[in-house]
């Protein structure tokens, strides 16, 4: 415990290390305030003049608007939307051309436009090997009765389109039975929140990086190591004191950021709108059963579950490399490998099995989760993020082991 | 209490930096002395245990300090040659957190660190960053934490680089009043910074240890090698390119006394002068001579 204060005190007196905190937490803050102020409105008052609303205002207008659509996403309610819109259209065209009056667009659209972005890819057909979303005035209203049996074959359709094997049915089959039926929708979340959420997570871990690299290498260079590993507990129980000290500053600054991340964006789209499912805000046939309050808090305990075995891998690194420079390069490759090999190949197994597999821009875990992403061994198949996070929670001991030994062991050159 | 080197040899890719030195140190100041590059830095970083030798092993007690492990490091204090702290320590903090390392006890903690600064001279720059001290100062600091432990064994290489002639002195006295019942082994390729206090001095050249013994024992080694005399000023040049002169003092009418190193009497009117500690150093190290020409 002394030697967990001593440490502790060392690093918070660090003024690299509070600046590289502060600029963590501060980054979070500006990460979440970007969507909100991309969220724009044009507003027509009495005289017909437009006024354009952005950040707040906006998003309490776009709340106000569609409250109709809160709720349930009940066939019922999608058959009315459907109808409202089939209507409009035989009345005034499509709403997408110049002509349609903006007032009944207001009126008569918007409110159940977030109801409406589900019909087309769930009532998909399956045209030469492909699926081809439906233009809404092709939905029969009938059909909409069996939306979430219409869910249910495009998820079949969607499989055989992937050509993915009998396992992956099963297994996607058997996620999606755990789905919450009918789904929440509660309209105002911008997906940017999310998609923000992961750059967040993303800047925190290299953050955690820059923080975490000179741990041991610092010392190695500095010459310092000398004296440290000369004392009597200057070999494993100063190694885990110190990556358990630096751990704790990374999570700390890891959690601060995320919580002052989240309670911006939150406070500002409105908590009510967290209990909307993740089927009804990105695709229906998404395979997590979570609603958007849960999706937030597993992609920020994958983040931390991230951080710490990114931390790992570079406290490993750190024991290794006789400069502080040579640690970060190594690890920030490493932390941005799994971000170029999705690009380059796609959903595959080495950027799922890196120790930052979760994070990065199209492969984070975000997506993972409301993609279609199957990894395959043999006749088996794997969900994606459960291998991308089993990976991450596995090297933690992993890396945590090979670092405390690779300190011990090291020796002067 | 027992430092024994056995048979200790270190080689590296394209040199053999310390080869198959043995060495019993008992209690006392040991100086360890040699020109740069002789091993001194490689055997302390053995005994140190911060470094595998090739061969042998260093036994504390009889038993292989690597066996012991923590045991061995409870009771040992270590300064490098370079020594290296981080950059947002201020002297106070830094040794607090050694202390908290070397397991001092927390009650004793405080006490010890204000001793050991006073005694240092340190006290008025306790709350200052090390990055922000001079030289002396920073190696004093590096003293005063190998020092916190009250260690059994205390390996000092180089401690005196950067402290100014009074600091030395200060530093000599400490050394010899702390050397009670504790091995001090000392590493320095400045001859007076064990002459006087060394109870024996070893003398490593090339990776060997060539000599040990007290300051008198060694000095013997070179009785009749050192010699005194008096010359014409303008005749130095000459000699210096034929004799090996350690000292030159000027005298009237233009005569320079001049001690030099040889066999036997290489001017008129030699007389054998009293060896020193240095005077062997130079002998057993004329590469040194030049160097300190040089400089």
């Amino acid at each position: 415990m002394r030697m967990l204060k001593v440490e502790l005190k060392r690093i918070l007196k660090s003024r690299r290390a509070v600046i590289l905190m502060i600029a963590g937490i501060c980054l979070s803050a500006l990460l979440a305030v970007a969507p909100i102020s991309f969220v724009s409105a044009d507003v027509y008052d009495s005289n017909g003049k437009v006024q354009e609303l952005n950040g707040l205002s906006a998003i309490r207008y776009w709340r106000e608007i569609k409250a109709p659509s809160n709720g349930e996403v009940t066939p019922e309610k999608l058959k009315a939307a459907l109808e409202t819109y089939q209507k409009c259209v035989e009345e005034y065209g499509s709403p997408d051309s110049e002509d349609f009056p903006v007032d009944v667009y207001i009126d008569k659209i918007s409110p159940i436009r977030d109801l409406l972005r589900l019909l087309p890819t769930t009532y998909s057909e399956y045209v030469n090997g492909n699926l081809v979303p439906r233009d809404l005035t092709e939905i029969n209203i009938e059909e909409v009765d069996s939306f979430y049996e219409a869910c249910e074959t495009r998820l079949e359709n969607v499989i055989k389109v992937e050509r993915e094997p009998e396992s992956t049915s099963q297994k996607a089959a058997s996620l999606y039975n755990k789905v919450d039926r009918p789904f929440e929708l509660y309209v105002g979340y911008d997906t940017n929140a999310f998609d923000y959420l992961c750059f967040c997570i993303l800047f925190l871990v290299i953050i955690g990086v820059v923080l975490s690299a000179p741990l041991f290498s610092e010392n190695y260079e500095s010459g310092a190591d000398q004296i440290l590993r000369c004392t009597k507990y200057g070999r494993k129980k100063l190694a885990q004191t110190k990556m358990f000290a630096n751990m704790l500053t990374s999570i700390l600054m890891y959690i601060m950021g995320i919580i002052v991340h989240l309670l911006i964006s939150d406070l500002s789209f409105g908590t009510t709108t967290l209990k909307t499912s993740v089927q009804a805000i990105y695709d229906t046939i998404s395979l997590p059963n979570l609603n958007l309050f849960q999706l937030q808090i597993v992609l920020a305990v994958g983040g931390l579950l991230t951080l710490i075995s990114v931390n790992a891998f570079t406290y490993f690194l750190s024991s290794k490399f006789e400069r502080a420079a040579g640690t970060i390069s190594v690890s920030l490759i490493v932390t941005l490998a799994p971000l170029f090999i999705f690009a380059a190949f796609g959903n595959n197994w080495i950027s799922s099995i890196l120790p930052a597999g979760g994070i990065g821009l199209n492969n984070n875990l975000l997506m993972q989760l409301v993609d279609f992403r199957f990894l395959h061994l043999g006749t088996h198949s794997f969900w994606t993020p459960q291998v991308t996070m089993l990976f991450t929670i596995i090297w933690i001991p992993v890396f945590l082991i090979l670092a405390v030994r690779s300190y011990c062991k090291h020796r002067v050159a | 209490m027992e430092l024994r080197i056995e048979q200790v040899s270190k080689h590296f890719k394209d040199k053999e930096a310390v080869n198959d030195v043995s060495l019993t140190l008992s209690a006392g100041v040991w100086g360890l002395l040699g020109a740069n590059g002789a091993g001194k830095t490689t055997l302390m970083r053995i005994i140190a245990d911060i470094m595998t030798p090739t061969k042998g092993k260093v036994l504390y007690n009889g038993t292989d300090i690597r066996q012991l492990g923590e045991t061995y490091r409870a009771v040992f204090g270590f300064l490098p040659q370079d020594f290296g702290y981080s950059r947002d320590f201020t002297v106070k903090d830094y040794l607090e957190y050694m202390a908290a390392l070397k397991d001092v006890p927390v009650d004793l903690t405080r006490k010890k660190i204000y001793e050991l600064l006073d005694i240092l001279t340190l006290s008025d720059v306790k709350n200052k960053k090390i990055a922000k001290l001079s030289g002396g100062m920073r190696r004093r600091v590096g003293i005063a934490q190998a020092m916190l432990n009250d260690p059994e064994v205390l390996i000092l290489d180089e401690p005196t680089a950067g402290l100014d002639p009074g600091e030395r002195v200060r530093f000599r006295n400490f050394i010899s009043e702390f050397a009670h019942d504790r091995i001090v082994l000392i590493s320095t390729h400045i001859v007076s910074d064990v002459e006087y206090i060394a109870t024996q001095t070893a003398i490593m050249k090339d990776g060997r240890v060539v000599d040990v013994g007290t300051t008198d024992q060694l000095v013997k080694e070179i009785e009749e090698k050192v010699w005194s005399c008096t010359v014409p000023a303008r005749t130095i040049p000459e000699l210096e390119m034929r004799l090996r002169i350690i000292n030159q003092r000027g005298e009237d009418n233009e005569q320079v006394s001049i001690r030099y190193l040889s066999e036997k009497a290489e001017v008129d009117n030699s007389k054998p002068a009293s060896p020193r500690l240095e005077d062997l150093y130079l002998w057993l190290f004329p590469n040194e001579e030049k160097d300190k020409e040089a400089h």
